[in-house]
């Protein structure tokens, strides 16, 4: 059975498709990241897993279960790190610690008093006295320590400092490596998902517009910087084109899966400018190809 | 559930201005049927109303409460802890224990002054002893002073409509103390029909369910506007109070049409 799964999920705000016929599977033991600028759906589709909104056509389902009105068993079983952060401000520390214990059937109180210790937090301390990095490792600590099959993460690790990234990334992946969870992660950062995800999809204008293995894309997609005049130089037929667009300069970028040693030395012999891209430049270059004019739409 | 419940209370205690406009409200309208040591019906409609606007104000500004990011009370209690009918379940609950809880705070006053005794007196006006005669089957027993005014101002020819004659009314607190229960309840359950957005928005304007919240408060002003006369405020009240059980059954239709209404904003709202 798939943990996550969504089908034709779309969401319509003020007569604009904000997500527009998402399909998603996301199995026990995986993590999925996804990307995309802003405004591009992400935080949607995570509402939409967590119930907070209501598709206006298709469906999600968590562990099979609609979210926000199946059995009760599903929320015990549902951690979400929301990106503004969720915690009530006016509640303690403390309060909110006793309160998600009583929903959680496999809260582990300990972790989490160990994590306020160790933070220095003041039990007695509200949360809106908290600094948002603060707020953002108590918020994933209380959704890690309900050992969930089912982890939701939107923009988990922004305002995290170096330190409690690292601690917070390694706790994500323990808990899929020890409870076979499914991980939902969203980032405008490529190298967060590197250190994390099995697997990330690219959100763009609403649809998913790429998705591809994490493995698969570090190992055999390239980017090539060619004249603007495509045709001079035609890519080799077991090349598969996974996105465009066109340079400042009007030369030709792309990226392009499965080329080999052989067709890449060719290349380069006809002056095409061909590299390795990091994660992060791959990522960045994904993000300027699938959805150039997100930020103004 | 009790956990839920127990949120509620918490975040409802955080509120102090809710809270103080909901005790200001009801304990404020109310002290004209403390002030005696009899019953002034005439102060009950007023008394009714107000708790209507105290349950609904009181709720409405606890529900527009936000965390720290912008995130709403109801959107991290769904994110935590289930189904949008149990976080409804729980906060009409909690309606439901703050409104007894008022109410027996407004008994607790009214048993200090004697009006739970089957005893007490109710200031009515003169025409109105016939209807309360017939519906108890006994001749009501007037105070003599009372009747002796009456009876001079008859003799004089002038006007007995601010005369009252303080009889026996058994029960009559309690079913103040009813009403007023059942005042606050629909105060609450106007405000939750109306979902859980707690943005203005002006789309909001286009739905329904939003002018439907606004009915039973407008016909509480109409029934409270001078031209409608004290005498049918009282025999309405009278009414009500020989045929309580009536009115207990509307008014639980009344609730249980804007619980469904509610039900099903909450159902189908984005958080």
């Amino acid at each position: 059975m798939t943990a996550i799964t969504a089908h034709a999920l779309t969401k319509r705000f003020g007569g604009r498709d904000v997500l527009d016929r998402v399909d998603l599977s996301i199995a026990p033991g995986s993590i999925y990241g996804l990307l995309g600028r802003n405004g591009a759906g992400k935080t949607t589709l995570l509402k939409l897993a967590t119930g907070l909104l209501r598709p206006t056509a298709g469906e999600v389902r968590l562990l099979g279960d609609d979210p926000g009105e199946g059995p009760a068993a599903a929320a015990h079983a549902v951690g979400y790190v929301a990106e503004q952060g969720a915690l009530p401000g006016w509640m303690t520390v403390g309060q909110v610690v006793r309160f998600e214990r009583s929903f959680r059937r496999r809260f582990d109180a300990s972790r989490v008093d160990a994590h306020v210790r160790r933070s220095g937090l003041a039990p007695g301390a509200r949360i809106q006295s908290l600094s948002k990095g603060q707020r953002r490792r108590l918020e994933l600590e209380l959704a890690l320590a309900a050992d969930p099959g089912v982890l939701l993460l939107d923009e988990p690790f922004d305002g995290l400092d170096p330190v409690m990234r690292a601690e917070a990334m390694e706790e994500v992946v323990a808990l899929v490596a020890r409870a076979d969870a499914a991980v939902l992660v969203s980032s405008h950062v490529m190298s967060d998902l590197e250190r994390l995800a099995d697997r990330i999809g690219v959100l763009a204008g609403g649809r998913l517009a790429f998705e591809a293995d994490l493995d698969d894309l570090k190992e055999s997609v390239s980017l090539l910087f060619g004249p603007a005049d495509a045709s001079r130089h035609p890519l080799p037929a077991a090349a598969e084109v996974i996105a465009s667009r066109t340079g400042r300069g009007g030369e030709q970028i792309h990226l392009v899966k499965g080329l080999g040693p052989d067709e890449e030395t060719a290349l380069r012999g006809q002056g095409v400018q061909l590299t390795r891209p990091g994660l992060d430049e791959l990522g960045l270059e994904l993000l300027r190809c699938l959805s150039p004019e997100e930020e103004n739409s | 559930m009790w956990s839920l419940i127990r949120f509620e209370a918490l975040r409802f205690l955080r509120h102090p201005r809710a809270w103080l406009i909901m005790v200001l409200f009801v304990v404020g309208n109310s002290l004209p049927l403390h002030f005696s040591d009899r019953l002034e019906i005439g102060f009950v409609w007023f008394a009714v109303l107000l708790h209507a606007l105290a349950g609904f104000v009181g709720a409405m500004m606890v529900a527009q409460a936000r965390t720290p990011g912008g995130g709403t009370d109801v959107a991290y209690l769904l994110s935590r802890t289930g189904t949008r009918s149990r976080v409804l379940a729980s906060r009409w609950a909690w309606f439901v224990i703050v409104a007894a809880a008022l109410t027996a705070a407004q008994a607790v006053a009214f048993g200090a002054r004697g009006k739970l005794s089957p005893h007490s007196r109710a200031a009515v006006r003169w025409e109105s002893l016939p209807a309360i005669e017939a519906a108890t089957g006994t001749p009501a027993e007037t105070e003599p002073g009372d009747l002796g005014l009456y009876q001079l101002a008859q003799k004089k020819g002038r006007s007995t409509e601010f005369l009252r004659a303080h009889v026996e009314l058994p029960g009559a607190a309690g079913t103040i103390l009813a009403l007023m229960f059942l005042a606050l309840v629909i105060g609450f359950a106007l405000q939750a029909a109306q979902g859980p957005a707690t943005d203005w928005d002006w789309s909001r304007m286009r739905s329904p369910v939003f002018h439907a919240t606004w009915v039973p408060l407008a016909a509480g002003i109409l029934v409270l506007l001078p031209r409608t006369g004290a005498a049918a405020k009282e025999r309405v009240f009278l009414a009500a109070h020989f045929h309580l059980g009536a009115v207990v059954l509307a008014a639980v239709g009344v609730i249980a049409l804007y619980g469904w209404l509610g039900l099903r904003q909450w159902r189908t709202a984005d958080l």
